[in-house]
């Protein structure tokens, strides 16, 4: 599917986040949105990061571009490494030119995304005119040229069009070309079709797919969807309560989880194989960012848990390719495990 | 016992004594309600975490205070002819603190009357100087604070349960009711309120009463306004669809689900309000309008001494206590309300607006 | 467009014809009648006959609502009510009991004057509040906005009284940068407007920056704002076009609602610094119980007031697209 680097090799293109922790300061004490993450995604790579609601997929995803608001979010340790430079100690106006430029990034509601009041032409073309310079009747150009690329019939006459005007699935092609104005080696979709039809959600992920693919233009793919992950993305990493507790090359992952909440996830999510087993629900829920419990944080929840699993917090093992952060793996399963 | 309620003095004290009492009374059942309730005492609690919100609340307590000195009226008894009589009542606080009365102004903290006006001793001193009439400023200014209070306090106390009432009704029947009561505040609400104050001032004559009714009228609109808004929002949330799904009848809806969840808009509009209530006070007992003449209001204080700030020297400290009391007790009101709606407004929680 | 133009001017009709009602219902039948109306103007003091013959004079010796004197139309024609909503929506506004002027003439001779006060007033409160709300949103969460905020607060909690009066003691007695009172027509006169309408912008300035803050904010909070920063758009362009183009809606019917309080500021402020304008007209009226001026001029205002709704209403079809189709 796409190029591997050697294990070991620190790269130095694309993106790599290290040991990563973003805490909220809240009325309630202080809450933890990301924690030790770590995570990378090589030039021209597909990448998921799954994880139910509130787990800080999304926090992270926004830390890569800074976005995250603060007050009340601190990113108090890690680096974030964009083509060998820390992100993290970037000024805003070097900042600013990398947003929409080197790195670009997608919103879950379409609808909302877009400012209501202003033309997308309009939103097209200031972004050109940041990026590439471009402005007037070449601008106008490249716009529409933007939107033929992302599949919006009659790309001219859309450019007058306002956001209300277009469905959502239209909208979200307008939030990606939006993005792609700037040409950007990485592309962050936090959820983009979440708020879409189905029928829609699978175009627009094929999209995203071709575009990757054409432009050899990495895509970190954050999701709670598992169903949408395998096949389209080369490697995944599984978030629970802020912390990564999975990583691996998706297809392996998914046939051989690890994790006790990879495999919970697993049995959730309808997948062809499994529709008819019926689904299983995890016990419990997603403790509050706030009050982690000690240990691993998926102990409450977990039928595996033994008592040291509640005041210890399981190191990340990593075996080849493969990584997890439990004391009770599940076993490799002899075809797919990797020699070291 | 007849003699007794015949006597005009006494009706006066028990209706000055009222009017407080309302308002207290009002004030303690609100708390109590709040007490009661755990989310309500959670919330009291992050109300006055902060201390401007502690600050603001404690002026308003001492101005209820003194609002509650100069409301307890004691008779003054007078031995005329080998009868004691009573020839006049006198406040708490004036009892506590009268100045003397001099025969024109004179200057804080001067021991002669003002230059230009023969100038003769004081009987005594005046913190704050006194006005044209002799009368100590300061105490003016205090007594300024009950009828603030009243005007303020009353209109609210008086206005809210209409508010309540009419808001629910259109917000939650809507249709017809919806429609007339609706019909009902444009109306009111497209003449300007001074305007409709002045006119109904100018109709009712001064009065505390008639200003209290005045804008007890002008109030209630903006009040409606909120609750209906808020009560067509809750109509449609789903909890009051799953009560009226499960049969439950439109009182007890209104009762249980509706009036419970309007209470803290009802609240943030009272107490902001007020300030707004206690301002046109001023600006209606600065027309001539407002309070009888005699009642202390602070808007009666600067109209009488407008004239004398063209003196020369200026005499500014009329003007100037009367528009401290006030700019206090306002920014107090403004300062506490904005906490509570900071509080109590989720849409707004977590932002320092 | 055009017919919701219509729909909405059609939609302010029954208001006005309401407002009438209540004038009427205030000057009418709450005063209590003809008698009581000529004591008031008149005094007490004033012999029976002299208060019969004003009565007829004025035409208030019809009955309120019903003439059973009278024959067919004319039982509804020939009552007060009729007469008041006929002369009101024809602008008769009848003669002034002050002074015997034509009002409506009067309205027209000194409407000038309010206006020479008020349109700049309320042109310099809205750019004003938009620009500090626009830089307090800009500095959120530092000390300037704190401090600003506090500002607002403080200056909203002054009186309007104390605005005009220290006012002019600042500005025309101390400094002398104004004449202290007075009044020319434009454009002579601008050094007279100058001080009223900087007394009557910094008085309202208070809490409408606070309010164009808290909408300026709200609208930060929204995702448009963060995907707009995700393409690396700079703050102040985000603020300067993106927010303030959402933020227009709310800030515009801010201003206009707003307007009632300019008017209950020029009566004050035209009555104090002699500004010969319909505000101290309303004052005089008041002061001479002058029941007549009084009507008109708050039907005038009321009139004025949904006229301004209504410009409002349209002025959004043209800042948000979503409305155009409706």
């Amino acid at each position: 599917m796409s190029r591997i680097d050697p294990p070991g090799a620190e790269s130095t293109r694309g993106l790599a986040i290290e040991n990563l922790r973003v805490v909220f300061d809240t009325n309630e004490g202080p809450a933890v949105g990301a924690d030790g993450v770590t995570l990378e995604v090589r030039p021209g790579e597909a990448v998921a990061l799954v994880g139910e609601s509130g787990c800080g997929k999304t926090v992270t995803g926004l830390s890569i571009l800074r976005l995250l608001p603060r007050p009340p979010a601190r990113i108090e340790a890690g680096r974030i490494l964009f083509e060998g430079d820390d992100l993290l100690k970037f000024s805003s106006r070097e900042m600013r030119r990398l947003r929409g430029g080197k790195i670009a990034m997608i919103f879950q509601e379409p609808s909302v995304s877009l400012n209501p009041v202003l033309t997308i032409g309009f939103q097209l073309k200031e972004t050109l005119a940041l990026h590439t310079g471009l402005r007037g009747a070449v601008a106008e150009k490249r716009a529409a040229e933007l939107l033929e690329e992302v599949r919006i019939p009659e790309p001219r006459k859309r450019l007058r069009s306002y956001p209300h005007e277009l469905s959502g699935g239209m909208q979200q092609r307008v939030m990606i070309a939006l993005a792609l104005a700037g040409e950007p080696e990485l592309l962050v979709a936090d959820e983009p079709t979440t708020a879409l039809d189905v029928t829609i959600q699978a175009e627009i992920l094929s999209l995203l797919d071709d575009l990757r693919a054409r432009r050899g233009m990495g895509l970190l793919l954050i999701t709670h969807d598992l169903s949408i992950v395998a096949r389209r993305t080369s490697r995944l990493y599984v978030m629970y309560a802020a912390r990564i507790v999975e990583s691996g090359p998706t297809e392996d992952v998914l046939a051989s989880p690890r994790h006790p909440y990879t495999k919970a996830l697993l049995a959730a999510a309808p997948s062809r194989r499994r529709r008819a087993r019926g689904l299983e629900v995890i016990a419990g829920t997603v403790p509050p960012a706030n009050r982690y419990p000690s240990g691993c944080r998926f102990h409450p929840r977990c039928p595996r848990a033994h008592e040291r699993c509640s005041h210890e917090l399981p190191v990340w093992e990593k075996t080849g390719e493969r990584g997890t952060a439990c004391f009770y793996p599940e076993p490799l399963s002899e075809e797919r495990s990797v020699e070291e | 016992m007849k003699a007794l309620f015949s006597n005009p003095f006494l009706l006066d004290s028990v209706r000055s004594m009222a009017e407080v009492a309302v308002v207290v009374a009002a004030l303690l059942f609100g708390t109590v309600r709040v007490l009661r309730h755990p989310v309500g005492r959670g919330r009291l609690k992050q109300i006055f975490s902060s201390r401007g919100a502690r600050v603001s609340f404690g002026v308003l307590l001492f101005f209820l205070l003194i609002a509650l000195l100069d409301s307890i009226r004691l008779p003054v008894y007078e031995i005329r002819a080998g009868e004691r009589r009573i020839v006049k009542t006198e406040t708490l606080l004036e009892k506590l603190y009268h100045p003397a009365r001099e025969e024109t102004l004179s200057a804080p903290l001067a021991t002669v009357t003002l230059e230009g006006y023969r100038s003769r001793p004081l009987k005594g001193r005046h913190i704050l100087g006194t006005d044209l009439n002799g009368n100590d400023v300061l105490l003016q200014a205090l007594k300024g604070v009950r009828t603030a209070l009243i005007i303020g306090g009353l209109t609210v106390v008086i206005v809210i349960p209409l508010g309540i009432l009419f808001g629910v009704l259109a917000g939650y029947f809507g249709g017809r009711v919806d429609d007339l009561i609706t019909y009902v505040f444009s109306t009111i609400e497209s003449v300007p309120e001074i305007l409709l104050l002045i006119c109904l001032m100018k109709l009712m004559g001064q009065g505390l009463t008639q200003l209290c009714i005045a804008m007890g009228i002008t109030t209630w609109v903006g009040l409606c306004r909120v609750v209906r808004g808020e009560t067509l929002k809750l109509r449609e949330l789903p909890f009051v669809q799953a009560a009226r799904a499960l049969g439950a009848g439109a009182f007890s809806i209104l009762r249980r689900h509706i009036i419970p969840n309007v209470m803290h808009i009802v609240l943030i509009t009272a107490i902001l309000r007020f300030s707004g209530l206690v301002l046109s006070e001023a600006i209606l007992s600065y027309l001539g309008i407002g309070v009888e003449p005699g009642t202390g209001s602070w808007g009666a204080m600067i109209d009488q001494a407008r004239n004398d700030l063209a003196r020369d020297p200026v005499v500014w400290w009329s003007v100037t206590a009367a528009g401290t009391m006030l700019f206090i007790l306002i920014l107090a009101a403004n300062v506490f309300g904005d906490r509570v709606r900071d509080v109590l407004d989720p849409r707004l929680q977590g932002r320092r607006v | 467009m055009g017919a919701y133009v219509i729909r909405r001017i059609l939609y302010a009709v029954p208001v006005i014809l309401g407002v009438l009602v209540l004038i009427f219902l205030l000057f009418f039948v709450y005063a209590g009648g003809a008698q009581n109306i000529a004591r008031q103007v008149l005094g007490e003091k004033v012999r029976k006959e002299a208060i019969e013959e004003w009565i007829a004079a004025k035409g208030l010796d019809k009955p309120l609502w019903y003439n059973p004197r009278a024959s067919g139309l004319g039982r509804f024609e020939e009552t007060l009510f009729y007469a008041h909503m006929h002369d009101m929506l024809t602008l008769n506004f009848g003669k002034s009991w002050r002074d015997g002027d034509d009002i409506l003439e009067k309205i027209l001779r000194r409407a000038p004057a309010s206006l020479s006060v008020a349109v700049p007033t309320f042109l310099a409160g809205l750019g004003a509040s938009v620009f500090f709300s626009l830089y307090l949103a800009f500095v959120r969460e530092t000390w300037i906005d704190r401090f600003g905020t506090v500002t607002c607060v403080a200056m909203m909690s002054l009186s309007i009284l104390i605005y005009i009066i220290a006012g002019q003691a600042l500005f025309a007695i101390v400094l002398r940068w104004f004449p202290v009172s007075g009044y020319r027509p434009l454009p002579l006169g601008g050094r007279f407007i100058a001080l009223p309408v900087l007394v009557g912008t910094l008085a309202g300035l208070g809490g409408a920056i606070r309010f164009g803050r808290t909408i300026m904010l709200e609208e930060i909070s929204r995702e448009y704002v963060r995907a707009a920063r995700a393409r690396g758009l700079s703050e102040s362009r985000i603020l300067g076009i993106h927010v303030l183009k959402n933020a227009m809606i709310p800030l515009l019917t801010s201003a206009v609602l707003s307007l009632p309080l300019l008017i209950l500021g020029s009566l004050l402020i035209e009555n104090f610094y002699g500004i010969p304008g319909l505000g101290s007209m309303g004052i005089e009226a008041i002061q001479a119980n002058d029941f007549m001026e009084l009507r008109a001029l708050t039907f005038i205002t009321a009139v004025l007031y949904q006229i301004g709704l209504i410009l409002t209403d349209i002025s959004y079809t043209l800042v948000d697209p979503r409305l155009r189709l409706r």
